[in-house]
Order: C-alpha cells, then sequence, then structure tokens
C-alpha cells in the first residue's frame, strides 16, 4: 500500500494549445479512497491515466510511495486499473482474465495463482463463471471479473476509471456499495474517478473536484457539499444543483438587501433575520450569485405560515420521487427547485410561497468564489421544517 | 403483412420470394460455366462441342489421368503454385498484421497520408510494373525464381493486406491493450497476446485475398517464370498450341485450379465469422 502524490501534473495535447490538466498538485493518502470528481472533458480521467502511466504528463512530477514514477511503464508501477468499458480479453475464460496479470507479472507458480484467483473468485462471488468467456456475462458480472482482476494482484492501489456508468441504477448502486466495502476490507490506496457526483459523495473518504483542467476543490463529501469553494462546485456536488440567482447588494431602509437584478422578482433581507452581517466581505453595489440548496427551500401555501421575509411564485413542475418531492418554480430568469415533503403536492400553476433562512444562505462573488456557504448547525435542520409539518409550518430563522 | 407491404411498397410475395429469385440468378451466372467446365471435363472431344449439348453421358477420367500421368504433367507446376501461394501468404499476412497495427495505434502526423499512398501503389495497373520489374529482376538473379515470385505478388497484396489489417486492429478497443500493459506486459506482449489473437479471422481473410491473387496471377508468372518455377495458369495457357487447343485437358486444368481454392474458402469460411471481440468491452 502507498500513498500517491501528484506535484504541479500538467498534460496539454496538440503541441500545448488543448491543456486537458493544469497544474494539478494532490496527495492521495495511504489507504484513502480519494474519488475525483468532475464534468465531461474536465482532465479527470486524464489525470488517472497519468498516474496509470498511460499517458506522459507534459509537466510536473507523479510518485507512488517514495518512487517517482514518471518515466516507469505501466506495469513497473504496481497499480491495478478498472476501465470504464471493463477491458476483459475476449478471448480467455474468466480463470484466464483474472490470473493474466498473476501470470505476467509474478514467479507464482500454476497452482499458487490457481489458489489465488479462486480466492478472490468467491470474494466477488463469481466462483462458478470462472470458465465462461466474457461474452456471455451480463454487464454486472463482467464488472465484477474485472475487479477481480485488479484485486487478486495485490498492487500498491487502485484505479477506477467510470467503472459503474454501464451499469443500470440499481446494480450501480450494488456494485457502488460492493467496491467500498472492497476497499476498506483491502485497506489498497484508492482513486476513483466519475462524473456522478452521488458516487463521489457516497464513496469517497474524500471527494476532489476539477473543472477544465484544473482542481477546484479536495476534502471530506460532506464538507464540499456544505462549503464548495466557489460556485461551479456548489452547482455540481448536490441533486437536484443548488438554485441560483444573481444579485446586487443594496442598501434600503438602513438594512441590507440582495435585490435579483434580472427583474424585481426577488429580493432578501439580509439583516430582517436578526443574524449579524458584521463579517460578511461584501458591500453595498457589489454583484453577487445567491445560492440556496433545493432542501433548504421551504414552500407553502399560505403567506400566512411565514412569519418573516417570503417570496411567491407559481409551481411550475411536480415530480414525485415517492419519499419527497421536487417542485420546480421560477425566480429571476432561473428556475429554482425545491425538495418538499411528499404530503406537499400543488397543481402545475397553483400560486405558492417560499422562503429560506438566512444560515442556509450561499452567496459567491463575481469571480464565482464563496464568500459565505451556509451555516446550518445540523444541516438537516431547514429540511425539518419543510418535511415536519407539511404545509402550514414557520420560516425557521 | 399487409402492414410490412404498405411501409415497404412492394407486394408480400415479391418481399418474400424477390430475394431467393435474384440470388438464384446470381447463383446460375456464376455457378453456371464453373459446372460446365466441370461436365466438359468429363466429356470426350467429340460430346464436348455437341449441340444441343447432352446431359446425360459416359463419363471419362481420361484428361485427368494424362494430366498427372501423359506426358508434360501437371504436377510440377501445382508445386509451383502451393509453394509461391503460400509464400506470398506468410509475406503478406506478417507485414500486413505488423503495417496494419501500426497504422491503427501509433500516432503518427500525416496518417491518413501516409495511409492513402500505401493504398495508392495498388492503384496502377500490373501491365505497368512488369517490364521495370522485369529489369530489376534480371539484376538481382529473381528471374525463374519462387522468390522473385513471391516478392511480386506480395508487393500488390501488401496494401490490401495494410488496410484490412488496420481496419481488423481499429476494431480491437485499445483499452484492452492498456489492460494487458497495467497487468504486467510489455507493449510486445500486449500485442502478441491481447491484440493479435483476437486478429486472427482477419489475418485469415487476407491470406484468402493472397492466396486467390497469387494461385489466379498471370501476368507475373508468365514473364518473371520459365519453366522451374511456372505455376498452373501457365500450365493451362500451354494447352493452347499451334495445332490445336486440348479443350478436354483445358477444361481438366481449370478443375483442378478451382478445386483448392474452394476447398480453401470452404474451410476458412467458419474462421471468417467474425465477433470474436464481442462481449469484450461494453460501449
Amino acid at each position: 500500500m502507498a500513498q500517491i502524490a501528484l506535484n504541479h501534473v500538467s498534460k496539454a495535447f496538440n503541441n500545448g494549445s488543448i491543456v486537458a490538466v493544469n497544474d494539478l498538485s494532490l496527495e492521495i493518502e495511504d489507504e484513502e479512497f480519494l474519488v475525483l470528481v468532475g464534468p465531461s472533458g474536465c482532465g479527470k480521467s486524464t489525470t488517472l491515466r497519468m498516474i496509470a502511466g498511460l499517458e506522459d504528463p507534459t509537466g510536473g512530477d507523479i510518485s507512488i510511495g517514495t518512487t517517482r514514477v514518471n518515466n516507469l511503464e505501466p506495469r513497473e508501477r504496481d497499480i491495478a486499473m478498472v476501465f470504464q468499458n471493463y477491458a476483459l480479453y475476449p478471448h480467455m475464460n474468466v480463470r484466464e482474465n483474472i490470473g493474466f496479470g498473476l501470470r505476467l507479472s509474478t514467479d507464482l507458480s500454476d497452482a499458487d495463482i490457481e489458489e489465488r484467483v479462486e480466492d478472490v473468485a468467491s470474494l466477488l462471488e463469481i466462483g462458478e463463471l470462472l470458465e465462461k468467456k466474457p461474452k456471455s456475462l451480463s454487464g454486472g458480472q463482467q464488472q465484477r471479473v474485472a475487479l477481480g482482476r485488479a484485486i487478486v494482484r495485490d498492487p500498491e492501489a487502485f484505479l477506477f476509471d467510470e467503472p459503474l456508468s454501464n451499469l443500470d441504477a440499481k446494480l450501480r448502486k450494488q456494485m457502488r456499495t460492493e467496491i467500498s466495502r472492497i476497499q476498506e476490507q483491502l485497506g489498497v490506496t484508492s482513486i476513483y474517478v466519475t462524473h456522478d457526483q452521488e458516487e463521489a459523495m457516497t464513496m469517497g473518504d474524500r471527494i476532489a473536484v476539477m473543472n477544465d483542467g484544473t482542481l477546484q476543490q479536495i476534502g471530506e463529501p460532506n464538507e464540499v457539499y456544505n462549503h464548495p469553494a466557489n460556485q461551479f462546485v456548489a452547482g455540481f456536488i448536490g441533486s437536484p444543483s443548488m438554485n441560483t440567482v444573481e444579485a446586487e447588494a443594496v442598501r434600503r431602509d438602513g438594512q441590507t438587501v440582495l435585490e435579483s437584478v434580472t427583474s424585481d422578482a426577488f429580493t432578501y433581507d439580509l439583516d430582517a433575520t436578526g443574524d449579524t452581517n458584521a463579517d460578511l466581505p461584501i458591500e453595498v453595489g457589489d454583484r453577487v450569485t445567491v445560492g440556496v440548496r433545493p432542501e433548504d427551500v421551504v414552500l407553502r401555501a399560505e403567506a400566512a405560515a411565514f412569519e418573516g421575509q417570503h417570496h411567491t411564485t407559481t409551481v411550475d413542475v411536480v415530480e414525485p420521487l415517492g419519499s419527497d418531492n421536487l417542485l420546480y418554480f421560477d425566480v429571476g430568469s432561473r428556475t429554482w427547485t425545491a425538495r418538499v415533503s411528499p404530503g406537499f403536492e400543488p397543481e402545475s400553476g397553483t400560486s405558492v410561497h417560499f422562503s429560506f433562512p438566512r444560515k442556509a444562505l450561499y452567496i459567491f462573488d463575481e469571480e464565482g468564489t464563496t464568500v459565505e456557504s451556509r451555516n446550518l448547525a445540523d444541516p438537516a435542520e431547514a429540511r425539518q421544517v419543510t418535511h415536519g409539518d407539511g404545509g402550514d409550518g414557520v420560516v425557521n430563522t | 403483412m399487409s402492414k410490412s407491404t404498405a411501409s415497404s411498397g412492394l407486394p408480400g410475395p415479391v418481399r418474400r420470394y424477390g430475394p431467393y429469385a435474384f440470388l438464384g440468378v446470381v447463383a446460375i451466372w456464376t455457378l453456371l460455366p464453373l459446372f460446365w467446365m466441370a461436365i466438359s471435363s468429363l466429356k470426350i472431344r467429340r460430346s464436348m462441342f455437341e449441340f444441343p449439348p447432352t446431359i446425360f453421358f459416359d463419363p471419362t477420367l481420361q484428361y485427368y489421368v494424362d494430366m498427372f500421368m501423359g506426358s508434360n504433367p501437371v504436377t510440377p507446376f501445382l508445386i509451383n503454385s502451393i509453394i509461391v501461394a503460400l509464400g506470398t501468404a506468410v509475406l503478406s499476412v506478417s507485414l500486413g498484421t505488423v503495417g496494419g497495427y501500426g497504422l491503427s495505434r501509433l500516432d503518427l502526423r500525416g496518417k491518413k497520408h501516409l495511409a492513402f499512398w500505401i493504398i495508392s501503389t495498388r492503384m496502377a495497373p500490373i501491365v505497368v510494373v512488369v517490364i521495370p520489374l522485369f529489369y530489376l529482376y534480371s539484376y538481382l538473379n529473381l528471374l525463374n525464381t519462387h522468390l522473385g515470385l513471391i516478392i511480386a505478388h506480395t508487393t500488390f497484396n501488401l496494401p490490401f493486406a495494410i488496410w484490412l489489417m488496420r481496419s481488423f486492429f481499429d476494431e480491437v478497443p485499445e483499452a484492452l491493450e492498456e489492460a494487458a500493459r497495467i497487468d504486467g506486459a510489455t507493449k510486445w506482449e500486449a500485442f502478441r497476446k491481447v491484440s493479435l489473437p483476437l486478429v486472427w479471422p482477419g489475418m485469415g481473410a487476407t491470406a484468402i485475398i493472397a492466396i486467390v491473387f497469387s494461385w489466379n496471377d498471370f501476368i507475373f508468372a508468365l514473364i518473371f517464370t520459365s519453366n522451374a518455377t511456372q505455376t498452373m495458369p501457365i500450365a493451362a495457357s500451354q494447352l493452347v498450341t499451334q495445332t490445336g487447343t486440348l479443350w478436354g485437358r483445358v477444361m481438366a486444368t481449370g478443375v483442378v485450379i478451382l478445386l483448392p481454392m474452394v476447398t480453401f474458402g470452404v474451410i476458412v469460411k467458419r474462421h471468417l465469422v467474425s465477433g470474436l471481440t464481442m462481449g469484450a468491452v461494453k460501449e
């Protein structure tokens, strides 16, 4: 087992005209499960391939354990990789697929190899598939074989390149748990690339969010969710995405008010809540983006349900999810989402009222950097208000 | 039925039997001359030219016996043909595989132009290069050798071989080799143990094309060879003599030229069924 370090690593293609990874520095602790997450083309897969040795970095150093591996062939790095398309050898049966690496890279006897293959197969519950060819396996089974091929070599690190994206939703969740379990059990340092923020949140000890080849933030899942470094991370992590509206800080009747710039659909009085805004680093006249998580939006049918400030809007679409409902409505020119209890299901076109606690507010400056993130002692605090009494509660401010 | 008729605009029976009728016509078109050749090789000369032709006759194997046992037997020609065809196949497939792999995998500048240049060498008619090659061969002492003919045939087969093998390698996902390299393989091992077994059907197809070309070639064989190295098509042409054409032996020779190709085709057909890579990756 080993730690992995990336030190100012860059990768450019086409003589530098396309920069896939830009000055990336990362340290993955021994036995840690790090998830690299970001949209397509953000450089996460390229990063993984550089660690694997399948791409050469154009700058910076990569080390595994105490060894600088920049000039080592993939086979010399003692890592295992699980590919998005599994990359099983179609002409070999499952037994040969799993044993292939051992035959090439170790001096183990045939009997020892057999034993290890059998062990891994039983760990993954694919013992009865050993004589089958990959093409006769289901997607989930192929995935297990690919996993087995990685595990059997007992490598310094596992690299996962979107390994679950070809599975159906149910199987994906199942394999997610399984990969986490196996990683914990074996204690192998792992880097897991995905574009699925839910996978990132549920699997990673830490998650590293990338965009445009640049690292945006690295931290524990809850930290990244509650305190995103910037507007990109805030929008990318969390589903449905964070609601945002562009606003300007203005002074009205001695109060600091956030007023939406696109229309007068939205104003939010920062001082009305009684919380101090003394350390809020925005000045009157500043352009900011206001963000609220869908679960923090409180929706009520009656305006009277709110004691403090609230806004009126029209429900656009209601998506019942069973456990809760998603309501879509317009604020300014943006579509907002609210996650509400399943009991609250207004018709499309009905007028409703919404607000959100001051503590749930995110504020981003003009560059998108987070100025303030939500400060709920218990992140579920605001949610309980929304869900608890399903229609006539008050805003908890 | 009525629904599908409406969609295709063709009446049901035409849709159902049309393809068979068409294939039947093509089959007759292709096979009738071969059938004619085969039965003519079993007829005595007189009945060969009867009109209307006889369908029922006393078959004779006289021409076949003459061909192998009589004067000027065909056996050396047959052996030459086999040597040259196999040599051409081995050389074309080996070089084509390596070249095709390179074109498929390497990140070369101007790769498209290189690929086009390779196939463009095949665009000139054979007769254009025969005379220059003859001079070249006479300097290199390659005239009247098996090797000379093998090189000439390979030269003409290689562009096809490279293009064909390239398309087969394109079908093999690069991730397979990458997986192998991470599993502990060198680049060469990844090629030999993972990619090569998967393009096996492609190598078979390339071999067929090479063998068919070499087996049927007349011009190179006519100009570059003399007695010791002449191939089957030359043997057939020598049956047209100043005193007349030996039709019976021409027909029998035709059958002997054809038979190995037909047998070979039937054998390798099974291996040509692609789909070996199915299940390798999930796209």
